[in-house]
């Protein structure tokens, strides 16, 4: 390169335009030659240049020679060697040039003119020496230029995968998800707040490096990867365990970290508790189970009451006509009794139907617990059970709730029962009351919503209940499965489930093995008070005034109790079997008053046959009776003018006041 | 996000970077000089192979301009350098350029900043549809569909099915009438010799495994895309330059050596 400069400055243009003029008459071959030459080094371009490309760039190149002979521009070829570099000619590429530049002055000029040659020749030099500075200035300048850039791009790539990591981070600190890494042998790496929250840590230092095991209450961890394993792309449930010890149900969903290879290198879990949603699903299916069984109930019940009519009716007429010195009257009452008795279970069976308790009264539950204890029924149960004590503690302030005595009595009657009947050999039972308002929801046996609540617990020391059957205590005849009772109707229950349900109220069930059970009943508060206690009424206050009624109901047997009862209380009675008949006969004929049974199977209803009689006789007065519990078809007959609803069986006192209350209106 | 962020580290090698290299260009670490001469030493023809799949792209660019294709979409493009689509092209065309590494995609962006009618967008090309579904399509292409599609010096990176999945996703966009002009190895992996296996197992060493398949078996992947003429050619043919070292010493090396192809819909 020293040489070249040394030579360079001895060149002038006057000494170059000679060479040229000789030179520049081969130009056309100096093209074809840079052309082949071009072509044998175009892989060793930094771009791909295509031969058409390479055929101008040869053109290019022989002008640009050419040029410089002619004019000695030592600044114009500097410049077209940093041009040269951003088109990419590689540096073999020109190094083979300058060599067969040099060659082509030899060829041309080797026999001509010697002193013209070795002018050439130091033109050649001097041309790429500055061809050269141009190209390597340049190529320094893209280098740092190329550097820079390339720094600039990669910190502008590392801050967005910065941000990138910072929102992914955030992400997974802040979902509400459990998220836990691993590694593949199963040691915790990595958790995050909502899973410590979850198993109840306060620290990560608790659970890093941790086995996965202990979160799961399962020392087979291979069972445990294989779950994990499987639920990849998919879900499992899981038990998990607390810190406490306590457990929750936690679905996993788990996919494999990789390394950049794809290779595992760990495992990443998402956990969501699902012990709320398994409960709310546990409820609703026993919700379910309910109801199907409550309306299997109403059907039977219905039935039953129509059978029962007659024991329970027939024994009360005869007793009004037997003399009290009658040595029949205790066959009539034993009688009476046993049907009163099947009364009780159609009641039961209506109260499971959820469709007979009328929830309007004002009660207090204390009031209920300690009329129980005094009762004849408690007597008998601490005859047959005499080791049990009872203790309780009711709330002298207790406050009210909405209900019905005689359901809740029950209710209380058959949770009493059961408590005593599950301590054989004696024990204690406890009755608190106590006021609570609940400022968030309860998730346990069943979901409690937040508000005012009376509560009533009872708890025993018995044999307790598994988890497997608590489940399905109040299914009826369950209790008489699982513990071999062989007393009461099986239902009990069954009908304290359905009564707290018809009372709006809520039950939760505690029970350990071996160990007692707690019952814990929720009632909505009522701020009303107390009724007055009520007086019997005289069988005079409710006597017929001579009034002519028509008996509409599709059953015999029903027709001819209420045509008795009736008639009994001096009404003029007629009786007809449909509501068709109804009709007909109110089309020529008056009654002061309809007794309507709501559900006549075939034919139109009691609904119906309101409606139509009353087209003929718009004032038409009329109670209505049936088997089941008061539907929207008694509200909407009641909303034309009928008057009281009468569920059956008839009793005298109930159905002859109805009647003269709706004759009197 | 993309999933592949991790391209930018530079603690690793990068298969563009070790491209870039090999090709002379200066956006590369001293990890990916190292691993690309080791790949010299193995197999000093791969500048070569990179030149020819460049200068193939820039062939069957010329060749669709010339029939009146301006719309280009380009996947694993590498920098826009001189001999890529939007020079070759000039003004009145509009491309839209695609690499999966950010690095690439940062620097190609500010390359073409000056370039309203250029665009430079982060995609795998495994998975085009997050380019064919991005807003930059509409608002370079409008409604328009019928466009040229390059798929070059990619196929060998990715698996079949995903190959399979990627050829089936750009038929299904395509418009009528559109092409894609692609190249790839032809081999068989029981061609491959004992000579290249050291290149495939360098290259799975960093991560990006080479997957290597037949022309048939290509092309039946590729269905129900349209082979146009002159049908599959090596690349050697397309440049008419002569046999190539590649060709020449492609029984040494195994397989049939790189060949092109443009398709149309």
């Amino acid at each position: 390169m020293a040489m070249l400069m040394e030579k360079r400055h001895h060149l002038s243009q006057n000494q170059l335009i000679p060479v040229y003029h000789h030179l520049s008459n081969y130009q056309s071959e100096l093209n074809e030659q840079l052309s082949i030459l071009f072509k044998e080094f175009a892989l060793d371009n930094r771009y791909t240049l295509h031969p058409r490309m390479l055929d101008e760039l040869a053109h290019e190149e022989a002008r640009s020679f050419l040029t410089f002979l002619s004019l000695g521009d030592t600044q114009k070829v500097f410049k077209h060697g940093g041009q040269i570099l951003n088109i990419g000619l590689g540096t073999r590429t020109i190094l083979a040039l300058v060599s067969h530049l040099r060659k082509f002055c030899w060829d041309q000029l080797n026999e001509k003119d010697l002193q013209l040659l070795d002018v050439a020749l130091c033109g050649v030099d001097q041309y790429f020496t500055s061809y050269f500075e141009g190209y390597m200035t340049e190529f320094e300048t893209q280098i740092l230029s190329d550097q820079e850039q390339m720094r600039r791009a990669l910190s502008a790539a590392l801050q967005r995968q910065s941000q990138e990591l910072i929102a992914k981070d955030h992400a997974i600190e802040t979902a509400i998800d459990g998220i836990m890494f691993t590694d593949l042998e199963g040691r915790v790496t990595y958790t995050n707040p909502a899973f410590m929250k979850m198993w109840g840590y306060d620290h990560f230092n608790e659970v890093l490096e941790a086995e996965i095991s202990q979160f799961f209450g399962t020392k087979n961890f291979d069972e445990l990867l294989i779950a994990l394993r499987e639920s990849v792309g998919g879900q499992r449930e899981l038990t998990g365990v607390c810190k406490s010890g306590s457990t929750f149900d936690a679905v996993v969903s788990a996919s494999f970290i990789q390394d950049e290879r794809f290779a595992p290198i760990g495992i990443m879990a998402f956990f969501i508790d699902v012990t709320e949603r398994n409960q709310l699903e546990a409820q609703l299916q026993r919700a379910q189970k309910m109801e199907a069984l409550g309306t299997l109930a109403g059907g039977v019940a219905h039935d039953l009451n129509n059978i029962l009519s007659s024991l329970v009716s027939y024994p009360e007429l005869l007793l009004l006509d037997l003399p009290e010195d009658s040595h029949s009257r205790k066959h009539v009452l034993a009688m009476q009794k046993s049907g009163q008795k099947a009364a009780a279970i159609a009641q039961d069976l209506l109260t499971l139907a959820r469709r007979g308790v009328i929830v309007k009264d004002v009660l207090n539950l204390n009031e209920i617990i300690l009329s129980y204890l005094s009762s004849p029924e408690f007597k008998k149960l601490k005859d047959l059970y005499p080791g049990f004590q009872l203790q309780t503690q009711l709330d002298p302030n207790l406050l009210n709730t909405l209900g019905s005595f005689v359901h809740l009595s029950k209710t209380v009657m058959n949770l009493v029962y059961n408590a005593a009947e599950s301590m054989p050999d004696g024990g204690e039972i406890s009755i608190v009351t106590e006021n609570r308002y609940l400022d968030k929801p309860i998730s346990g046996y069943d979901h409690v919503k937040e508000g005012d609540y009376v509560i009533l617990s009872l708890s025993d020391g018995g044999v307790g209940i598994s988890s497997k059957d608590t489940k399905r205590i109040f299914e009826p005849f369950y209790t008489k499965k699982i513990m071999g009772r062989r007393s009461g109707t099986g239902l009990g229950m069954a009908v304290v489930w359905g009564t707290i349900k018809d009372h709006n109220g809520y039950i939760d069930v505690k029970s350990r093995e071996g160990k007692g059970t707690t019952f814990r009943l929720y009632f909505p508060v009522t701020r009303k008070d107390l009724a007055e206690e009520k007086t019997p009424i005289a069988i005079e206050d409710y006597m017929s005034g001579g009034e002519s009624i028509l008996v509409v109901d599709d059953v015999e047997n029903q027709r001819i109790i209420a045509t008795s009862l009736l008639s009994r209380l001096g009404y003029h009675v007629t009786a007809v079997s449909s509501g068709e008949e109804a009709v007909e006969y109110m089309k020529n004929a008056k009654a002061d008053l309809l007794v309507l049974d709501m559900i006549m199977d075939p034919g139109i209803d009691g609904l119906e046959t309101y409606k139509r009689i009353l087209k003929l006789h718009p004032a038409q007065k009329a109670v209505i009776v049936s088997g089941f519990s008061e539907t929207i078809r008694v509200k909407e007959a009641q909303k034309l003018g009928a008057g009281a609803y009468v569920r059956k069986p008839y009793l005298l006192e109930k159905i002859g006041l109805a009647i003269r209350i709706e004759l009197d209106r | 996000m993309t999933a592949h962020s991790s391209i930018a580290d530079t603690s690793g090698p990068n298969a563009g970077r070790i491209y870039d290299y090999l090709l002379g260009g200066h956006h590369n670490f001293e990890v990916d000089r190292q691993i690309a001469e080791n790949l010299l030493q193995i197999a000093p023809f791969m500048p070569q192979v990179l030149r020819l799949i460049r200068w193939f792209l820039g062939e069957a660019t010329r060749r669709l301009l010339a029939d009146g294709y301006n719309k280009f979409i380009d996947f694993a493009s590498g920098l826009p350098t001189v001999d890529h689509i939007h020079h070759l092209a000039g003004p009145g065309a509009n491309v839209i350029y695609s690499d999966i590494d950010p690095v690439t995609v940062e620097y190609g962006r500010k390359i073409l900043k000056d370039n309203d009618a250029v665009r430079f967008v982060g995609c795998d090309a495994a998975k085009p549809e997050e380019l064919l579904n991005s807003s930059v399509v509409k608002e370079l292409f409008a409604e328009s569909r019928k466009l040229a599609i390059g798929f070059n010096g990619i196929a060998y990176f990715l698996p079949d099915e995903k190959l399979k999945s990627a050829l089936q996703t750009l038929y299904n966009w395509a418009g009528k009438g559109s092409k894609l002009f692609f190249c790839d190895a032809d081999a068989d992996a029981s061609e491959v010799t004992a000579k290249l296996k050291p290149v495939f197992e360098l290259y799975a060493k960093i991560g990006q495994p080479i997957y290597i398949r037949s022309k048939d078996k290509l092309l039946e992947m590729a269905k129900p895309w349209n082979v146009d003429e002159p049908g599959l050619q090596t690349l050697d043919q397309w440049i008419g330059m002569g046999e190539t070292v590649t060709q020449q010493e492609k029984t040494e090396w195994g397989g049939k050596g790189f060949y092109g192809v443009i398709f149309s819909k």
